[in-house]
């Protein structure tokens, strides 16, 4: 697939989550689940909406006098507001999280992946399963699944990821 | 390559200017200011402010006393003008202000429009100065005023980001 002969910058950490983060979706194809982007569409139609936001209002203030625009600028200011303030929000409460998706029992999975900081290359990855309140909180070196030359290894990656969810299974019966 | 990477980089870059100018519309707002910070670009009011100072704005003050420093824009000439308060004049409904730099020998009706012999206060002012920083806007200047720091500036951050990322 084109996606899997991308290479990643080895030197970046922030590349390389980025690029793992990205696989997710088909990493969890193979354990069952279909990506829903309900939250990340969310995300994105407020960010565009503070964008569009900021555009009109530029266009006003060139067409504009100030005391012409006043009323409409004060209105598109909390608009704004309201918009990035929710976007702040959303971002709170799902914090880090890079995925969401169900399988065709309906069982809801999120997964929520970080690194420490950028001299740290080990991907943190937090995997909650819906109802039942499982949770898988592991940690990989990039290393074990990218290869000397910046490849993304997705079926050692699976079966790393496959062994900490069967320990949970374990756990739950 | 998909739509929603795509929108997520637009707007990592969009939000850069999107954000300045949302917080720079709130402090006009905020002020009752279309420009809540000037520099100083003349000598006219030295010694208390030199080319170069930065001006912090308020405009929402009922009136102005005597003595006040007052940012105000005629009509026709776009270039703001920071003068002192020299005398006033008011009722109820307006106020009318006639302003001279203190580093001028004559007050300001030389500046003002044709057959204009006073600023009227809702009408001209851009508001009355509150804050000041010395210098820092001088940055300015010399981008507007001389054509090789101009191009030696856009120079060094166009190599700045080929060394940092």
């Amino acid at each position: 697939m084109s996606s899997e002969l991308k290479k990643t910058n080895l030197n970046s950490v922030n590349d390389l989550r980025q690029a793992t983060d990205d696989q997710l979706g088909q990493v969890m194809q193979q354990f069952g689940y279909e990506e829903s982007f309900a939250l990340i569409d969310i995300k994105l139609g407020l960010g565009v909406a503070t964008v569009v936001i900021a555009g009109l209002l530029f266009l006003v203030d060139k067409k504009f006098t100030f005391k012409e625009s006043y009323n409409i600028t004060v209105i598109s200011i909390v608009l704004y507001g309201f918009c990035s303030g929710l976007l702040y929000l959303l971002n709170f409460l799902n914090k880090n999280v890079k995925y969401t998706g169900y399988n065709k029992k309906g069982r809801k999975v999120t997964i929520a992946t970080w690194t420490a900081n950028k001299f740290d290359p080990i991907y943190h990855i937090s995997v909650t399963f819906g109802d039942r309140k499982q949770r898988v909180v592991t940690s990989f070196e990039f290393t074990k699944f990218f290869d000397v030359i910046g490849f993304f290894n997705r079926d050692k990656f699976i079966e790393l990821l496959g062994n900490e969810f069967e320990k949970v299974d374990k756990k739950s019966l | 390559m998909n739509l929603r990477q795509q929108i997520t980089q637009f707007l990592t870059l969009a939000y850069v200017f999107s954000s300045a100018f949302v917080a720079w519309k709130t402090l006009g707002i905020v002020t009752n200011s279309h420009s809540p910070i000037v520099v100083v670009l003349s000598g006219s009011m030295e010694p208390a402010f030199q080319r170069g100072d930065i001006l912090f704005l308020w405009n929402r003050d009922k009136q102005q006393k005597v003595g006040d420093i007052v940012v105000y824009e005629i009509e026709g000439k776009s270039i703001p003008i920071v003068h002192r308060v020299l005398r006033e004049h008011h009722n109820s409904e307006k106020q009318l202000l006639l302003t001279k730099g203190d580093n001028n020998a004559v007050d300001d009706l030389s500046l003002y429009a044709k057959k204009q012999s006073y600023l009227n206060r809702k009408e001209d002012l851009i508001g009355t100065v509150k804050g000041y920083l010395p210098f820092i806007g001088y940055i300015t200047i010399l981008i507007s005023e001389n054509i090789y720091f101009k191009y030696g500036l856009l120079g060094l951050v166009g190599l700045s980001s080929v060394f940092f990322e």
